[in-house]
């Protein structure tokens, strides 16, 4: 996002502005911690370090920086004119990418955690075996 | 152009950097030297390759004084007259000092080349203490002959900082020269390197190469040697606003380029070793100040790090383009990733199974066209270019090519490994 077209407040006793200077920085400093909380996700320690499983953080990570992306293009869009037809038919390609770029995240997300469920479960059962072979 | 090396394959490299043949130099002494040279010759033994290089095997020229210098002395002091002997340059003296063999042939634990004419006749010795019948070194007298030729396609010479360097050189059939002298380059020899160069040129005829990685022992890092020249390099544009980089190169493979090297070498085929260098050469020499950025990113960045720092480079090339540090981010980048994904898929860690093996080249290989198509590479590499890096412009295609390959990794990664549970998928 551009931050330099941020609409600045009246300085005096503009509270329209100001409510819209506060929304826009918060929305700016939630998007800046997004990106921060995904290159925590890209980076954080795998319980075993199997490239499988890096290349498909470092996948996820970027799909994520997609959707953010595809957001601000939908965004500017949207609040460049007025909301017309011709102007949602013209958003149209970025939502539908958005929307490919978020169903890979929720369809990868799952079965991350399936895969982590199952990887728990293995640990268990080997335990398990290693209890009755003592 | 003079001659820095010949090799003895009949069959020439078909690389752009194999040697020429050499040529005759007009030189009144030339008949004594060759007499001389060709005794020296006989007198000495054949060097062994470097032990990492063993498979390549020896060359007749590329010689080792077998035990005393002195010795050697002797023996040629009675064909020869000392006259003769230092006319050539091949015996040297101090005032009032005795006659000594010339540093360039060494001892017994380092070895010098002799080079040859059409007819194979030794004309001269090189080592990495020097060149024979230069008495100035040999690199600056180079740059300073193909002043009048800059810019118009530059020509790679390696710089030989050891003997066992120089023998790979020379086995492998590229131009190269002694890197002697270079470390302690003194004002006078910058003003003879840089002053030559015509002002409008961008780079000299003769693109001096140091060589980043230590071949002979086949590490993938630069010498302390090599360090320390290339910091002395780096030196002259504060000092002399001379930019090194018009004359000087650093050679420092990529981590691919660096695999692809050994994998030839396991091979023992000289050729398609020579082959894989030559494709590193042309694609990763850096400038010495992009070189020693490049050496200090090296040292073990992350993905993370690496792809902040592109990332900074390119928001900061809105007000100024910066394409070399661009350049040098991609490449940081670039090898992060394969450290932590291509290169481990590559060996396949821990896969025992077949299937597995390949299950792990599959996925190496969409990891590689996968990191291809990212938009901050591809913006990386156009700022590299010296395009418009074009990063806030989303392009479909490259959006569509990436979800294919996620797809099909899912899938991959989905499969079971065969391991698992004694089933195989």
């Amino acid at each position: 996002m551009n931050t330099n077209s941020v609409p600045r407040p009246d300085p005096v006793n503009d509270t329209n502005g100001r409510i819209l200077a506060v929304t826009v920085s918060a929305a700016v400093d939630q998007r800046t911690l997004l990106l921060e909380r995904v290159a925590e996700y890209e980076q954080a320690p795998l319980p075993i370090t199997n490239p499988f499983g890096v290349l498909w953080r470092l996948m996820q990570a970027e799909l994520f920086r997609d959707t953010y992306k595809l957001e601000d293009l939908v965004r500017q869009h949207l609040t460049a004119r007025a909301t017309t037809a011709e102007c949602l038919q013209q958003t149209e390609p970025f939502m539908t990418k958005y929307l490919a770029a978020a169903r890979r995240i929720t369809r990868n997300a799952s079965q991350e955690v399936r895969r982590a469920a199952c990887s728990a479960r293995r640990a268990v059962s080997y335990s398990g075996a290693d209890e009755e072979g003592r | 152009m003079d001659v820095y090396s010949e090799s003895e394959d009949d069959a020439r490299l078909a690389s752009p950097l194999a040697t020429d043949a050499p040529i005759q130099a007009i030189d009144p002494n030339g008949d004594v030297r060759t007499r001389i040279l060709a005794s020296v010759e006989q007198r000495t033994r054949s060097l062994p390759p470097p032990n990492a290089w063993a498979a390549l095997g020896a060359t007749k020229s590329m010689r080792q004084v077998p035990g005393e210098p002195n010795e050697l002395v002797t023996a040629l002091q009675s064909q020869f007259s000392d006259e003769q002997l230092l006319t050539a340059q091949v015996l040297t003296q101090d005032p009032g000092g005795p006659l000594r063999l010339s540093t360039v042939f060494g001892d017994a634990t380092s070895g010098f080349l002799l080079r040859r004419d059409r007819a194979r006749n030794p004309i001269d010795a090189v080592s990495s203490r020097g060149v024979l019948t230069s008495s100035e070194p040999e690199w600056l007298r180079l740059v300073s002959d193909e002043g009048d030729r800059a810019g118009n396609h530059a020509q790679s010479v390696l710089l030989a900082f050891d003997d066992a360097e120089l023998f790979l050189f020379h086995r492998l059939g590229f131009k190269f020269t002694s890197a002697a002298g270079l470390e302690r380059i003194c004002g006078e020899q910058v003003g003879k390197l840089f002053g030559g160069l015509p002002k409008l040129a961008s780079q000299s005829g003769i693109l001096l190469t140091l060589v980043g990685w230590q071949i002979a022992e086949c590490v993938h890092k630069p010498s302390q040697k090599v360090v320390r020249t290339l910091a002395h390099l780096c030196s002259i544009q504060p000092c002399y606003g001379f930019d090194p980089g018009s004359v000087f190169r650093v050679w420092l493979p990529s981590a691919a380029d660096y695999h692809a090297i050994r994998r030839a070498l396991a091979f023992a085929d000289h050729r398609l070793v020579a082959r894989a260098m030559s494709a590193s050469l042309a694609s990763s020499c850096y400038a010495p100040a992009d070189a020693m950025i490049v050496l200090r990113d090296r040292t073990a960045i992350s993905y993370r790090d690496a792809r902040r720092r592109l990332e900074s480079t390119i928001r900061d090339s809105c007000y100024v383009p910066l394409a070399s540090e661009a350049s040098v981010d991609v490449a940081n980048l670039q090898q992060a990733f394969r450290k932590s994904v291509v290169d481990k898929l590559l060996t396949a860690d821990g896969a025992k199974e077949p299937w597995d093996v390949w299950r792990s080249l599959l996925a190496a290989d969409l990891a590689e066209s996968w990191f291809d198509r990212l938009d901050i590479v591809r913006a990386g590499r156009s700022l590299g270019n010296g395009e418009h890096p074009g990063e806030d412009a989303f392009d479909e295609r490259l959006f569509a090519g990436r979800l294919r390959i996620i797809d099909r990794f899912a899938k991959l990664y989905g499969l079971r490994p065969a391991g698992d549970q004694g089933r195989q998928p």
